[in-house]
């Protein structure tokens, strides 16, 4: 059968969808804030 | 951008070298703080602590949760230390993971696995012309705080009951004052309202091994706001699942399809089987076909419902033969 094409932003969610880490503000509980940056490596190989 | 002259670089230059030494002298102070036996002694507590120990089987660490005398002991050599180092040396930076927003400081003094201790303060400009907090927020760790020094008011929380979309919440005033000592876990959480100057509180925070979500809850009705996942780990993997689907990387829809599959948490599972849909709707299908067939797996369900969905939308996705999914 061929590729379908489905696009993600009609696969829905879960019901119990959740915010990234650290995504509530925590001022007020005064928490060390690890939000701030994701490093990513990408390798790409010549074939 | 214009070139620098000679005589500038060897400004820039010496410049560099100046703030790199000064670095060096508040490291050096640091790394002699925590080389000091008294700190080592305490750091081996910490360890065992962040092994799964009850605090009262952590000796030290549990004497300086409870008495400001061993706590200020401890903690003077660093404090006084860093504070006369960074007047000599004011472009050094603190060498601690630190944050400062809004008139509340956190420093983070030692650290061994999911386990840290950290000095925190407010200051009565944290509170400036703010009201008082219409929420509160319940992590999934265990805490222990010492109020070092200052005075305070505010509000503990307790979760007494769950409903579907709300918590009943157990809601008391506290007066925090030098020598208050509290304990908290999921279910306990607490909100200072106003400090009379300052107040210093001496955190021990430890987390689980899989930490689950920080929950949001409205303090006057207890309705939840704000779910966040409570686990870095899979929020970065999460990410890395959307990233590479909107990348579109057909390469990468098999990986996922084995991430969907396998044991990790629920919403990285979810996301994971989504990114394969999209990226290629044979391995997607193919993993979600899996999922269905998991009893007792939290996910059987929306795929089941995901799965309806798809073959009403694209029956010829019900057609083709199966494929195995790499778990």
């Amino acid at each position: 059968m061929k590729h379908l094409s489905i696009d993600l932003n009609s696969l829905p969610g879960l019901d119990t969808q959740q915010g990234l880490f650290g995504s509530i503000a925590q001022s007020i509980n005064a928490s060390l804030d690890d939000r701030v940056l994701v490093v990513m490596t990408y390798l790409y190989e010549a074939s | 951008m214009p070139r620098l002259m000679r005589s500038d670089r060897v400004r820039v230059r010496s410049q560099a070298i100046g703030a790199m030494s000064s670095q060096s002298v508040v490291e050096r102070l640091r790394d002699q703080w925590r080389g000091s036996p008294p700190v080592a002694q305490l750091l081996e507590s910490l360890e065992a602590y962040a092994g799964g120990n009850p605090l009262d089987d952590c000796a030290i660490l549990a004497e300086c949760l409870t008495s400001t005398a061993t706590a200020r002991r401890l903690l003077s050599p660093l404090i006084d230390g860093l504070c006369a180092a960074l007047r000599d040396h004011p472009f050094a930076h603190v060498p601690l993971r630190h944050r400062f927003a809004r008139g509340v400081s956190v420093l983070e003094l030692v650290r061994s696995a999911g386990a840290s201790m950290s000095l925190v303060v407010y200051e009565t400009a944290a509170f400036d012309g703010r009201e008082a907090a219409p929420s509160i927020a319940f992590a999934d760790e265990e805490r222990h705080e010492l109020c070092l020094s200052g005075a305070g008011s505010g509000r503990i929380a307790t979760v007494v009951g769950e409903r579907e979309d709300r918590v009943v919440l157990d809601v008391r005033s506290l007066a925090f004052e030098q020598q208050s000592i509290l304990a908290f876990d999921c279910s306990s959480s607490r909100i200072i309202d106003r400090v009379d100057g300052h107040l210093a509180i001496l955190r021990l925070a430890r987390l689980p091994q899989s930490p689950g979500p920080t929950r949001e809850f409205r303090l006057s009705d207890g309705r939840l706001l704000h779910c966040a996942s409570g686990c870095r780990r899979d929020s970065r993997d999460e990410m890395a699942v959307a990233l590479l689907g909107r990348m579109n990387r057909r390469d990468a829809a098999e990986p996922l399809a084995a991430i969907a599959c396998g044991k990790g948490a629920e919403h990285l599972r979810w996301q994971a089987v989504r990114n394969s849909l999209a990226l290629d709707s044979l391995v997607g299908f193919a993993a979600l076909e899996v999922l269905v067939g998991k009893d007792g797996d939290e996910l059987s369900v929306p795929a089941a419902k995901l799965y309806r969905q798809l073959v009403e939308q694209y029956p010829e996705l019900a057609r083709t033969e199966k494929q195995p999914c790499l778990t």
